[in-house]
Parts: C-alpha cells; structure tokens; sequence
C-alpha cells in the first residue's frame, strides 16, 4: 500500500526466482501435445507396450541365435505324442510349449510379431499414401475429380473385403509366379495422370502437369496392351497389397474432408493470393495441418489391418505355413480343437494379438486427445 | 484321350469265374439269420452325420465317383449282376461275387462272351414295383455310353464292349455287343478279352436302373434325387413319387443334399433273392444328416446322439479314444485301399531328372508325416504305388529301402550327386534356374499344412529352392489338372482303388489315358505323355527338353494292356512287374502311406462289419442296438 501512495511509483523489477529470469515462452503445438499425452497414463503405457514389441519383432532373430537356438521351422517330433498331438507345454525346454510338429511356440510368437507388424506397418504405409495424394487432390479440386475419386472410394468401401482377400489369395496361391497383376501399372498411372490433370486445370502452369498426364495415360494403354505388369504373389506381399488396396479409402475420406475446411481457410487464401500454386498450397499449408488427423487414423489402421492379416492366416489364405504368423498359430491350435489338449498354442500367440491391436487402440484414443483435445471422447 | 486298347489273350477269367462258384453256390438264406454268425439284432436306425456329402455328380450312379455313394448304391440302394459280400478284405471283401446273376457267367473259350442269367424274384421298389429284367443292366450300360451323362469310368467298359463309345446322344441307343434275348438272360460280346471284367461288372454304373423313371433325366447327375431302389433299402418317400410322367416327378423326400438322406427298408425286397452273406441288412434305416460343424458331429458321438462318425475325429477327441479305456474299441481303422502320396511332374524341372525324383523318395520322411497326420493308426508306411489289399505283392516291392520311413539324407544326397540339376556335385539341386523357387503344392486344410511343413523339413536339405503353397484341397486338384500349371511337386493327391485288382487302381494314375484333356488329367505326374498331346497343351517345349536330356518318356501303356489282358491268375504278377517299372524308372510318385479309413462308432452300433469294396463301414451286414425307428433328416 505504501508503494502505491507515493507520488513516483518506483518501477520494481521483480526478484529473479532461483537467481536466473524467468521468462512466459511460446509452446509449439507439439509440445502442448507431448505435455497432454505425458499425462494420459494409460496412452503412455500402450505407447511403451508398442515400443516393446517392436523391440521384439527387430531382435527375434538375434535372441533366436543367442539364447533358443532353434527356428521358428524347426521341427521335433519327439515332443510330440504318437498320434502327433503337442506333449510338451511351457516349461524351462520351450517357454511356450510346442506345437503339433514339435515347433517353438515361444519363438514363432516373437517372430509372429516381425510378421503381424511389417505387414501392418507397411500396408498402412501405402494406405496412407494412396490415401492422402487421392482426398488431397479430391478435397482440394472438387468438380468432376472429386466426384470421381468420391464414388471410387465409396465403391471400394462397399467391396466385401474378406472375400475378395480369399479370392485374390486363392486365385493366386497355386503357382510361385502368383497372378498376373497387368491391371495394376495400368490404374497406377491412371490415378497418376488424374490427379496431373486435376492439379493442371487448377494451375497457371498447366503444360507441365498436362505433359505428365499424356505419358502417363499413354504408359498406361501401353502396358495394358501388352500384357506385361507385377505379379501378385501370395504370402507376405499379397497381404499387403490387399491391405494397401483396401485400406486407402478410409484415410482419403478423411484427408479429403479435412482438405475441404482447411481450403476455405485464411491461411489457405493468403497463400493463393501471394501466388503460390496447388502444389505448394496442399504440401506446405493444407498437409501439416492435418498431419493430427492423420497420425489417429494411423494408430487406429495399423491395429486394424493386424487383425486382418492374422484373420486371412487363420483361414489360410494369408501368410504362408513357414512364415510364422499369429493367426496361422491360432488356426494351427484349432486344427481339430488341439486347443483343448495343447491350451499353449492358442493362450499365447492370441494373447499377443489382444495386447497388440489393444495398445495400438489405447495408443491411438491418447493421441487423439492429445493432438485435438477439443475433439473428446 | 484315345480309346483302350486291348490285346488278344488265350487264357482268361476261369479262375475268377471258378472262385465265384462257391460263392454263388451258397445261395440264399432267411433274412433272419446271419451268415457270419454274428447273432446281430434286427431293428434300429444307424444315424451319422457328415460335413457334406461331397457327390461329383449328384448321386447319379451312372456318372458318380464317390466312395461313400459306392457304398450306398452297392450295399443298400441297388442290385448288379456282380458285387461284393460288404466285408473286410480278410472276409473276401474284395472278391466279386453275383448278385442278380445266378451265378457265375459262362465265359466263351476266347474270353470275348460273357452271358449271364439272371434271378428272378428281384424288384424295383415303389412307385415301380416290378421285377428286374436283363434289359435294365442294359440300359444301365446305354446310359454308359450316353455322352451327356458323363460316365467317370466309362473306359472300363467304352473300346472293350463292342459297340460302347461313350459317345452316343440318345441313351435310347442300343448296345451292338449287349445281348438280352429275354427278361433273364443278358450277354456281352467283348472288342477284346479282358480279365478283370467281373470287377468292372460290380462298379454302381452298371447296376439295374429302370428306364421309365431315368428315361427323364438325359444330363450328368440328374437322376441322383429320384432314384430307383431294386435292393433291401430304398429312400424314405419313395412311394410317393409320381412318375406317370417326366413333369410329375419330383425329388424323393427322403434325399436332399443340402440336409441328409433317410433310407429305410424296401417292402419290394425279397431275402430269398439276396445272401445274408452279402446283405444281412440288419437295421431298420439309415440317416445320413448334414452337420457342417465337424467338432460337433464328434461330440453328438461322444454324447450318444448319433451312432457313426466318419473321418478324423477332432485331437481332442482323438486323444480320448487313444488313452480312456472308456472309449476304447470306438475308433475302427480299416485299409482303405487308398495310396498317399507325393506327385512329381516329369516335364518340370528340376523334376524332369530321374536321380532328383529318386532323391525325393530317399529322403521323404514318411514316418514324420504319418505322425502329423495321426500316427500308425492312419496307415502302413508305403513302398509301393498299390495297397497290398489291391496288389499283395506290393509289400515285396521296395526299390527305396534305404529310406526306412524317417528319411535317409546320405542316400538321397547320394543320389542326387548324379543329377545334372547337382552342378557342384554336393548332394544339393544348386543349378539356379531349376532349383530356385520350385513350387511345391500342399493343402491348407487341417491336418495337412503339418504334414506339409515335415515333408518340407525333409526335402529342403537336398532342394532348399522349395517353395511351399498351400490351397484348397478342390484347387489342388484342379490346379494338378491343368497340364500347363506342370506344378513340379505337391502333397495333396491321394489315390484310391475303383475296383479290387490292379488295372482299376493304375489305370487312370498312370496310363495316358488318364490325361483326358489339357486340364482335365489324373495322371498328375504326365507318365506316358505323348508329344503330340504335348503340343496341343502347350507343353512342348518341355516335352522336348525332357526327351533332348532323358530320351524316351516313360510310359506303361503297353506293360498295362498286356498285364489286363492276362489270366487273372497272372494279372497280380504282371502288376507288380510293371508297379516296380512305376517305381524304379518312371519314378513319378513318392508314395508314403497305404491309408487306412477311420470310423467312429458309438457302443451302440452292437456289430461293426467294413466294407472293403467302397472303403466305408458295412451299413448293410453291421448292426444298432437303439430300438430308434428312422426319421427323415433331409
């Protein structure tokens, strides 16, 4: 009070706390997002969890020759009953037990983790870039392009996807070259041409996206006429293609929807009115602000595309028999319901799967708070 | 492909026709005692249900190539000139003996004429209700040599019968070589002699059928639904089929192949025409009913719900049958007469080496895969190409005794030193082009993606460029159809007898006949390919190729005609001969079980009789103890 009464108030500079100035600082929206997930325990715990299977599937092989010393193929029928049923479950010899042949079920769960993430990952991976180029160009374009890849996707989406993975894996399972994939170049650069075309009738520039679009409509007749293109081979490569086949549409929907708020933004207009083109506008302004979106629909893809992998294995059609895979354990333990004499061979590799597409699940429902925290829950 | 040639013999089927004699000469007795002595009761319904029926064409007897329909036609449903006494092959079950026939044919000194006279006293059940003539076998043989009803087997009887082609459009067409002179007498005039032809004459096709009623379906596997009873069962409904004409009929409510079938006794069928050695028919009916869910038709078993299961029973399940003594004596295993095996495509390399084919059957672990599929119960490890039930002779055939079921690696890696595929002479396929990436086909169904995965093991050390995929068991075969495919080796076929001698389980495996078409061949493996055939599938090249590097393509045409043409009392010795040519020189096969059919039982069925003929249970000569009347299930 005194201080306020004077007639010069004296300007106090306030006491440096600790000895150093202490100083308000601006917080990059990916720090405001690190301190929200920090505080979402259970998002954290996932996270770890995640990390700690990853950290299984890259050192399999390593732990394999180090300390099992035996293959995920490595077969012994001695512990295997007469009528080759598993008689030997977890104990100190095999950690999980084995299976019907006598195979490692602790070691082929591990290297099952290699199969269930790269396919997931990398299938995701080309989901997600299919995905953005066509709802960026789709959202960004509008008119005719839009409608166009808008009917596409809902045609994709309406596509009964388990059948058409068993067929394609059927109709291509019964030979090593696979089937011919000749239609696949042929719609590659199809989508190529269209989306050239789409950004060239937006752009001043219009030559050069026109010239990418003629070649790459002409490549296409191209191949297409002469029958040479990909083989689609069944395993490994068949599974993520069908899960980069199908799973686009659910990113594009969402890249495009979020393209058509962002557009109509200031920022987005700024930048049309400084003069910058469609190509830098939907790379520079529209893309990192939707980068959030496109993290949760990530961690919620990959989850769901594991669970695709291990349900085509279980029915056969996925993965092959020597690639270990979580969901030809499963359907290795059901094969004439071993399960109920060989509990271990289906406890352990479907335990795996629960935590697995649990954590991603947990692990994506944190970084969506955290990234949107308006959006809630 | 072309037409079967037969060549001339002198001396022909006596000792067959002499060893039905005694057979034929036991006659008939009352339907109330049993011939075995079992004491079995009468009455009861045997209930079992299946996954699917499974039929190749619709249950139609004159196109389908089922085992378990055989062994409805021959034991239930329908009557022949010749058949089986529906027992265990220790029973004789794999000796033809007559049925309709009074006994054995008077066969002409050439082996070209064969007549039969018929018993009188056999009927046709309602709604035709009339006795059986010498012109319903005929017409069974017209609907043979229809084209458009697609008899499976019609080679066993189409270039032997004079007069049969297998071609004719209308079934009304008459038999040149078939003579019925009245109601009980038929003859069959041959193109050539033929030694086994009692055991073609007891194949469902050339069972009795009755014109007026199968006169109206002229397509493969129509007439399956509507089907004519002439033995002790027939299907439940019969009677109300109305067949005053073609548009009255409709299918027979005891059949539907979605459901099941409920067969119950034929009120037209008289004991004294038949032997209880060969029909005891005990029960009262039979039920076949769909389940589609395997692990609970087991536990309908186990519960007393249903009185047979066929097929592997669930491990569980399995296991109890194996080490509770409270099931014991429920899991039967019978020889099936069926041959599993590995087949290699002689024209797709690296295949197309002998000493590669020959390494695969050393190194083959037999034992492995007979354990993953089930253990010894499922089988006898196999040495040769035919079930010694089949071929007794097969057991003494075993060019690859260094392989004593587990494998033998040294000896393989031996042999496969002398391939030219082996360039560094290491005991490995190394030459990249034909060693890498060689597609080796299994089927994705359980228990074989196991048994896959063993034979696998044991075949990478001398062929690591193995590749294993894994299908369907419908597109494994089909793809091994596809002469184009030359998928180089695959663990999915298996290969069963039609008939109990050799000729009816090599014929169609390995003679060239057995490749009909470009996408239609039996004889996976292409033993006996001819170059033209060759180019017209578009295989040529590796036709030549096989020729420019191996010279003449093995073939068993010429050993299989002369082997059938012989008397029966040489036929065995001849087979073996040219089984052992199979093994050693064309080497198309690693065969690695003589397989064994499983039945599982409830305690209920009181007496459990196998069928050796069809590879099923003897519905007809076994017995129930549970007093159940039968229901319709379809």
């Amino acid at each position: 009070m005194s201080q306020l009464q004077s007639a010069e108030p004296e300007v106090q500079t306030l006491a440096p706390l600790d000895g150093d100035i202490r100083r308000v600082e601006g917080r990059t929206p990916w720090q405001l997002f690190w301190i929200r997930f920090k505080r979402d325990h259970v998002a954290m715990g996932a996270g770890v969890v995640v990390c700690l299977l990853v950290f299984v599937a890259v050192v399999a092989p390593l732990f394999v020759t180090l300390f099992v010393h035996r293959g995920p193929n490595a077969l012994d029928q001695n512990l295997t009953s007469d009528i080759g049923i598993p008689i030997l479950g977890p104990s100190k010899t095999a950690w999980f037990g084995v299976d019907g042949i006598g195979r490692d079920v602790f070691v082929r769960t591990m290297y099952g983790a290699r199969t269930s993430l790269m396919v997931s990952f990398i299938g995701t991976g080309l989901s997600l870039v299919i995905g953005i180029v066509l709802g960026l160009l789709s959202g960004f374009r509008g008119g005719k392009i839009d409608t166009f890849i808008s009917r596409t996707i809902d045609i994709v989406l309406s596509l009964p996807l388990l059948l058409m993975a068993i067929g394609l894996s059927v109709a291509c399972g019964a030979s090593i070259a696979g089937c011919s994939g000749v239609w696949i170049m042929p719609v590659l650069l199809g989508i190529v041409a269209l989306s050239a075309l789409g950004l060239g009738l937006q752009s001043t520039r219009r030559v050069p996206a026109m010239l990418v679009a003629a070649i790459s409509l002409v490549l296409a007749v191209v191949l297409l006429g002469s029958g040479t293109g990909p083989r689609i081979k069944t395993g490994v490569p068949m599974v993520i293609f069908i899960i980069a086949l199908f799973g686009w549409p659910y990113v594009a929907r969402i890249v495009r929807g979020q393209t058509l708020s962002l557009r109509e933004r200031e920022f987005v207009e700024a930048a049309r009115a400084t003069g910058f083109g469609p190509w830098y506008i939907m790379l520079r302004e529209i893309f990192p602000n939707m980068l959030a979106s496109i993290i949760v629909v990530t961690t919620l893809l990959i989850p769901q595309n594991i669970l695709f992998e291990a349900a085509l294995s279980y029915l056969s059609v996925g993965i092959p028999p020597d690639t270990p895979s979580w969901g030809g354990m499963i359907n290795d333990a059901t094969e004439g319901s071993l399960y109920f004499v060989a509990w271990w061979m289906l406890v352990f590799p479907a335990g795996f799967l629960v935590i697995t597409t649990l954590s991603f699940n947990l692990l994506g429902d944190g970084l969506r708070d955290a990234l949107d925290p308006r959006a809630g829950r | 492909m072309k037409s079967v040639k037969r060549r001339t013999i002198v001396a022909i089927t006596s000792l067959v026709v002499l060893a039905l004699v005694a057979a034929a000469c036991g006659g008939s007795s009352s339907s109330g005692s049993n011939a075995n002595g079992s004491g079995a009761a009468k009455g009861g319904t045997i209930r079992e249900e299946l996954q699917e029926f499974g039929w190749t064409s619709g249950f139609d007897p004159t196109g389908e190539y089922l085992g378990t329909a055989w062994a409805l036609y021959d034991q239930m449903l329908m009557r022949g000139l010749m058949t089986y006494n529906h027992r265990d092959a220790a029973a004789g079950g794999d000796t033809p003996v007559p049925d309709i026939a009074t006994g054995p044919p008077t066969v002409s000194e050439d082996g070209m004429t064969y007549e039969f006279e018929l018993k009188t006293g056999v009927m046709f059940g309602p709604p035709v209700d009339r006795e059986v003539t010498s012109k319903d076998i005929a017409y069974s043989f017209q609907r043979i040599n229809t084209a458009s009803l697609s008899a499976l087997y019609g080679n066993y009887y189409c270039g032997v019968i004079t007069g049969m082609t297998c071609d004719a459009e209308k079934v009304d067409t008459a038999i040149e070589g078939i003579d019925t002179p009245d109601a009980t007498h038929i003859t069959f005039h041959l193109d050539a002699p033929v030694g086994d032809f009692l055991y073609r004459l007891t194949m469902p096709a050339t069972k009795a059928i009755p014109e007026e009623v199968a006169k109206c379906f002229t397509k493969a596997g129509d007439y399956g639904p509507y089907l004519i009873s002439s033995s002790a069962y027939m299907f439940m409904g019969s009677e109300d089929l109305d067949i005053s004409s073609c548009d009255t009929m409709k299918p027979i409510s005891g059949y539907d192949v979605q459901k099941g079938m409920t067969l119950v006794r034929n009120p037209n069928y008289d004991p004294a025409s038949d032997s209880t050695e060969i029909r005891e028919a005990n029960i009262d009916g039979l039920q076949q009913a769909i389940n589609t869910n395997y692990d609970d038709i087991f536990q309908r078993l186990l519960d007393g719900e249903i009185d047979v299961a066929a097929g592997t029973p669930p491990k569980g399940v399995l296991l109890k049958f194996e080490t509770d003594p409270t099931y014991a004596g429920w899991l039967h295993a019978d020889p099936g007469d069926r041959t599993w095996y590995a087949t290699m495509n002689l024209f797709a390399a690296p295949f197309d080496d002998v000493h590669v084919r020959k390494a695969v059957n050393l190194a083959f672990n037999k034992e492995g895969v007979r354990k993953a599929y089930g253990g010894e119960k499922r089988g006898q490890i196999a040495t040769s190409v035919e079930p010694p039930a089949v071929l007794s002779l097969s057991e003494s055939i075993n060019p690859y005794s260094a392989n004593t079921g587990a494998g033998n690696l040294d000896a393989a890696m031996e042999e496969m030193k002398q391939s030219r595929y082996d360039l560094d002479k290491n005991g490995v396929c190394d030459d990249g082009g034909a060693c890498d990436d060689i597609l080796f086909l299994g089927r994705n169904v359980d228990p074989w993606p196991e048994m896959d995965q063993v034979a696998l093991a044991s075949l990478q050390p001398i062929l690591p460029g193995l590749t294993l995929k894994e299908v369907d068991t419908s597109t494994g075969y089909t793809t091994l159809q596809q002469m184009k495919k030359l998928v180089p080796i695959s663990l999915v076929p298996g290969w069963g007898k039609d008939y109990g001698s050799p000729y009816g389980f090599d014929y169609y495996i390995f003679h060239s006949d057995g490749i009909y078409s470009c996408t239609g061949a039996s004889n996976y493996s292409l033993v006996g390919l001819t170059k033209d055939f060759a180019d017209e599938c578009g295989i040529g090249a590796e036709y030549d190729a096989y020729v420019q590097n191996n010279g003449e393509v093995p073939s068993v045409d010429a050993k299989m005609e002369e082997c059938v043409g012989k008397p029966a009392s040489q036929i065995d010795q001849c087979f073996a001969e040219l089984d052992t040519y199979v093994m050693e020189t064309a080497v198309p096969w690693v065969p690695w079980i003589w397989a064994n059919n499983w039945t599982s039982v409830n305690p209920t069925v009181n007496q459990y009789v196998f069928d050796q003929f069809a590879g099923t249970m003897s519905y007809i000569n076994s017995a129930v103890d549970n007093g159940l009347a039968p229901e319709n299930v379809a």
